[in-house]
């Protein structure tokens, strides 16, 4: 006998396991045989012999119907897998209230261990201290402030009509719930009904059936067992559970508003029914009457002492003019009469109001902006502006012989068939080169060439230079000058086609009779002609081409190697935080320096993402209490 | 006679230095082309500036007569803290004036775990002799010179004990050991008791947030969770090494880490413990103890390769690494309650204080000096990814012996993926894709 296999061992094994397995369940399954000595036997004996048994005879028949859905004893390993398993369900749901937090957390940009929650009403006054320095400021903080108290009175008191309404609807839902429910009697006699009518269902199951029903009730047992040791559901959270824990003050806020706004129209509708119409003379007088003594004010107040303090007085005298500035302007247009004007005044006065700080608004600051440049701040990108409008005297020189000479060449119709002559044979020869051709602006620029020097023969010349025009003998003495800045173009453009070439992989040098065939009758390949060698060469370059960076720019090299130097300031590889380059490139368009940003955008961006304070105990997180209460 | 010389100004309209004077900035970007450039410097001064001043050993609390075994930092007083030694010694500390409060004879043998109550009123120790001691804090620092007083309570476990851990909300403390016991003030039997599989608990950890939630590590190479309220364990997962071990995350109560022998740290998360959710790697020899900042965003470990790291909670490599020439086998590690501080207590018989932020100052320190703090990190976060600035920060001086251990383990792992890649290539379609690392350190799921 050879060694068993690991894997045959194994499945040997497995084998009986799953016999053993099979065996037991079938035992298991199997019911209990009816054994020979039974109570049931002994009853019949002792009734055949003619004994009175009756009562113990329906004790025993009782008593066995129930034995039949008793319930077989668990072992302690399935109690336990029982427990484990609703545990399990249950601590899952019972975490599930952190994960709101968690998110949050995580989510925010930063995170506060320190802060301290200080709520404080906002007042005008904490906005601009500038409209506290006007006499108009002042009374419209007191009027508003009468407001707000009035619309507190009248928000108790509608709060009050609300909670009266409320408990009368729920004082009648209550007394409807009240006239269904059924008496205690009943409610006992039915739960017993219930019982019975289960235990018959019972004892109708198979006895795996019946298992399978055990197993489910115990497992809602084990359920009980855990969750009714520490839940609470008292009224406060079963109506916190019905209408949502911040839902309720969002509603309310929302019915305040609602409120807020018809008091409002109840008001406006209420004014305009006490004083019929709106009298515009008179309201006008009263406006008129109440600035002139604003004025008045405000020249009292300049010819007051001054402060010691330089800056002080400046500021003061700043806000005084200004509010002066504002009083004669609406002055005027009262007297004027003109309302629409009053509307752009104010507009003005906001932007002068405006923090000084810079904060660009996309509508009102363009054309400000605008305006700076064109007047006074910005005259070095002003001049540059014009001069890449303006074109250079040279260039306009040359632009004025080229067009000249072409209108003059074209007058001449002897001269223009000429010309339909040459241009044939260039076409002949484009067809015939028109890979060479193709490729750069080089060709183009020599045909060109060629086309001018041969119309400018010596004969066309001398025509040329004893012709009276003067403007097209100046145009001639500029030609030179053409043809010199071509001269550099053309030096520009074969630098770049050299640029070009460096990049093409270095071609095997072609001995003859290395990489091919050799031996008795092989046919000799031709070996390629210079033509067809530059062709391939061309065709190359133009692939080259394609993938360049500076294939469209005609008068730019861009250069992609890298420079070494350079490199430790760049990122060799993106992050695997990032999903594209433009993601990561958006790190480094903000500065984040005081000398780039406001003061406040500046601590703004740096505040690190979590922030603690030595001597600051920082807490366990918690679940705040209206969730805690829900869970 | 003396002469006195006089100015005198007439007029308002003086200029004086105090004069408020506006300072206009254009925000166009093209009229600060070199912004980027200029940050960049700044960003490589500030990186170097933090290596120069980086200094963070504080100081050491000498004078227990044996390897400190176990400490925790008060988590309602800061200046507290509390240690215990492997001759049974209980030492509480008080950190700015770095003395000793209270020595106490409190075990037999080796105290095996202390632990305060949340309100700072009452301290938990449990030693190798099967005892567990309930301490009253104020009664305690009152009679100091006593060194046998006597404990408020005196609980004896019939099995062995491991570390006991005070419940934060609850006047209860679990204890690990052949069985994990729940145990409340008033009774003097566990309330609760938990076994399930063979071997004892090392170490548990109630969850901070949630009184009924425990964990713990066991020696047969299981993490296993419990629910107080249940009669039974909730489920376990067995490792391929055995974790000595634990810490809650306690702004984020689903996640734990956990110390393995494999020198590894893991995050797990509770809702799926099956597989671990992040490896941490560093040390080189067994981790010893985890402790999780307040802030819940870093951890501590301490390891036997007598260093101390402190990892970013969702990173798998460490931030910073803390060793000294003459510190051991670093035993117990520990947050204090303002996340500023990190205590460890090593073999060589010291406790030693160290900075979280190395080159952080320490002390009262100015406004505007925070705010060009907060520049120079955030413009190191910001340049983090340029591979000069990287090479600076990550840079740290290690001891020769780590630095080998390191290189060894490196070569390890680049000839085992060699070896593993060349089978593969020359037995084309015999080896099946390599499971990913987290489910290869997990053996078995057990509900």
């Amino acid at each position: 006998m050879g060694k068993l296999n690991k894997e045959q061992r194994l499945e040997k094994q497995l084998a009986k396991k799953v016999e053993k397995q099979d065996a037991y369940q079938q035992v298991k399954l199997q019911e209990i045989p009816e054994d020979d000595f039974n109570v049931a036997n002994l009853i019949q004996t002792l009734e055949d012999q003619g004994q009175q048994i009756d009562s113990v005879k329906t004790q025993y028949l009782r008593v066995h119907e129930k034995a039949r859905i008793v319930q077989e004893p668990e072992t302690q390993a399935e109690r336990d897998l029982q427990e484990r398993k609703v545990a399990a369900t249950v601590m899952k749901q019972d975490i599930k209230k952190w994960l709101p937090i968690v998110k949050k957390n995580r989510e925010s940009e930063r995170i506060d261990f320190t802060k301290q929650r200080n709520v404080q009403i906002s007042k005008i006054s904490d906005t601009s201290n500038a409209l506290l320095n006007n006499h108009l400021g002042v009374k419209l903080q007191n009027a508003m402030e009468e407001v707000e108290k009035v619309e507190q009175k009248q928000e108790l008191n509608g709060q009050s009509n609300q909670q009266k309404s409320n408990l009368q609807f729920y004082n009648d839902l209550k007394m409807k719930k009240i006239s269904s429910i059924k008496s205690k009697i009943y409610k006992q006699i039915k739960k017993k009904k219930g019982n019975k009518e289960k235990l018959k269902l019972m004892a109708q199951l198979t006895p795996a059936e019946r298992r399978k029903e055990i197993e489910k009730l115990r497992l809602s047992r084990a359920k009980e067992r855990i969750t009714l040791r520490h839940s609470t559901k008292n009224k406060y959270v079963s109506q916190l559970l019905r209408f949502g824990g911040d839902k309720k003050s969002l509603k309310q806020q929302q019915s305040f508003l609602n409120n807020l706004k018809h008091q409002l129209l109840a008001k406006a509708q209420l004014n305009e029914l006490e004083d019929g119409e709106f009298d515009e003379e008179n309201f006008r007088e009263q406006a008129i009457t109440q600035l002139e003594q604003e004025l008045l004010d405000i020249e009292r107040r300049e010819k007051e002492k001054q402060n010691n303090f330089g800056f002080l007085d400046k500021q003061k005298k700043q806000d005084l003019q200004q509010s002066k500035s504002i009083a004669q302007k609406l002055l005027t247009m009262l007297k004027s009469g003109n309302d629409d004007a009053i509307q752009i005044d104010e507009s003005e006065n906001q932007e002068q109001n405006s923090d000084e700080n810079y904060e660009p608004n996309e509508n009102g600051d363009k054309d400000k902006s605008k305006n700076n440049v064109e007047n006074n701040e910005f005259n070095g990108r002003a001049n540059f502006v014009n001069e890449t409008k303006q074109l250079t005297e040279t260039q306009k020189k040359k632009i004025d012989a080229k067009t000249s000479l072409s209108n003059y060449l074209n007058q001449e119709p002897e001269k223009q068939q000429q010309q339909n002559k040459i241009e044939k044979q260039l076409t002949v020869q484009e067809e015939k080169k028109q890979l060479i051709e193709g490729l750069n602006i080089k060709n183009i620029k020599q045909k060109y060439e060629k086309q001018v020097n041969q119309k400018l023969t010596n004969q066309d010349l001398k025509k040329l230079q004893s012709d009276p025009d003067e403007l097209l003998q100046q145009n001639l003495a500029n030609f030179n000058l053409v043809l010199d800045e071509d001269e550099n173009e053309n030096a520009f453009i074969d630098e770049k086609i050299k640029d070009m070439e460096e990049e093409l992989p270095p071609e095997p040098a072609n001995t003859k009779g290395w990489g091919s065939w050799a031996g008795f009758g092989i046919k000799e390949k031709k070996p390629l002609t210079q033509e067809q060698i530059l062709q391939n060469k061309i065709k190359k370059i133009r692939e080259v081409q394609k993938k360049r960076q500076d294939a469209k720019l005609d008068n730019v090299i861009i250069s992609e190697k890298r420079d070494v130097k350079f490199a430790k300031y760049l990122v060799p590889k993106l992050p695997s935080e990032f999903a594209n380059s433009s993601q990561f490139d958006q790190l480094h368009t903000l500065p984040l320096g005081p000398e780039w940003n406001s003061l406040t955008s500046h601590s703004a961006l740096t505040q690190p993402q979590i922030i603690t304070k030595a001597g600051v105990v920082i807490n366990p997180v918690k679940i705040p209490q209206q969730i805690n209460k829900l869970v | 006679m003396v002469k006195f010389n006089t100015i005198c100004r007439s007029g308002q309209e003086r200029s004086t230095n105090a004069d408020i004077t506006k300072v206009y900035r254009n925000p166009n970007p093209k009229v600060h082309p070199l912004a980027h450039a200029r940050e960049y410097q700044r960003a490589l001064v500030a990186t170097k500036v933090e290596k120069i001043y980086a200094q963070p050993f504080l100081g050491a609390l000498n004078g227990h007569s044996d390897g400190v075994s176990c400490i925790e930092a008060c988590r309602f007083n800061l200046s507290k803290l509390v240690s215990g030694s492997y001759d049974g010694e209980i030492r509480i500390w008080d950190i700015p004036s770095r003395r000793t409060l209270v020595q106490l004879n409190a075990h037999q043998q080796m105290v095996k775990g202390v632990s305060f109550s949340r309100d700072g009123m009452r301290v938990v120790s449990s030693g190798e002799d099967k005892t567990i001691n309930l301490y009253d804090f104020p009664q305690l620092l009152e009679q100091s010179n006593n060194t046998f007083q006597e404990p408020l309570m005196r609980y004896l476990s019939k099995g062995t004990l491991g570390n006991v851990d005070h419940n934060y909300q609850l006047s209860q403390f679990a204890t690990a050991g052949q069985v994990v016991q729940v145990w409340d003030y008033e009774r003097p039997k566990p309330i609760m008791k938990f076994q399930w599989g063979v071997d004892s608990v090392s170490c548990v950890k109630y969850s901070p947030a949630d009184s009924n939630l425990i964990c713990g590590t066991s020696m047969d190479r299981c993490v296993i969770l419990y629910d107080v309220r249940a009669e039974s364990a909730i489920h376990k997962v067995a490792m391929l090494n055995k974790s000595q071990c634990l810490a809650w995350n306690p702004i984020e109560p689903l996640n734990i880490v956990i110390g393995n022998d494999d020198s590894n740290c893991y995050t797990y998360d509770i809702r799926k413990i099956e597989q671990p959710t992040m490896i941490h790697k560093d040390h080189i020899s067994a981790v010893m103890s985890v402790a999780f900042s307040s802030s819940g965003r870093e951890f501590v470990s301490g390891s036997f390769d007598r260093t101390i790291r402190i990892f970013p909670f969702n990173k798998g490599y460490s931030r910073e690494v803390y060793h000294g020439q003459r510190m051991q086998q670093v035993n117990s590690v520990s947050f204090s309650a303002d996340a500023q501080f990190v205590y460890s207590g090593s073999n060589d018989m010291n406790i030693r204080i160290w900075k979280v932020n190395a080159s952080q100052k320490v002390g009262t320190i100015n406004q505007r000096e925070v705010n060009a703090t907060n520049y120079r990190q955030a413009l190191k976060e910001k340049f983090k990814y340029n591979p000069e600035i990287k090479r600076i920060a990550k840079h740290r001086h290690l001891p020769k012996y780590l630095m080998n251990k390191k290189k060894q383990r490196q070569e390890m792992k680049e000839s085992k993926n060699r070896k593993q890649r060349n089978a593969e290539l020359n037995n084309p379609g015999q080896y099946e894709a390599p499971k990913p690392e987290k489910q290869q350190r997990v053996e078995q799921f057990i509900q």
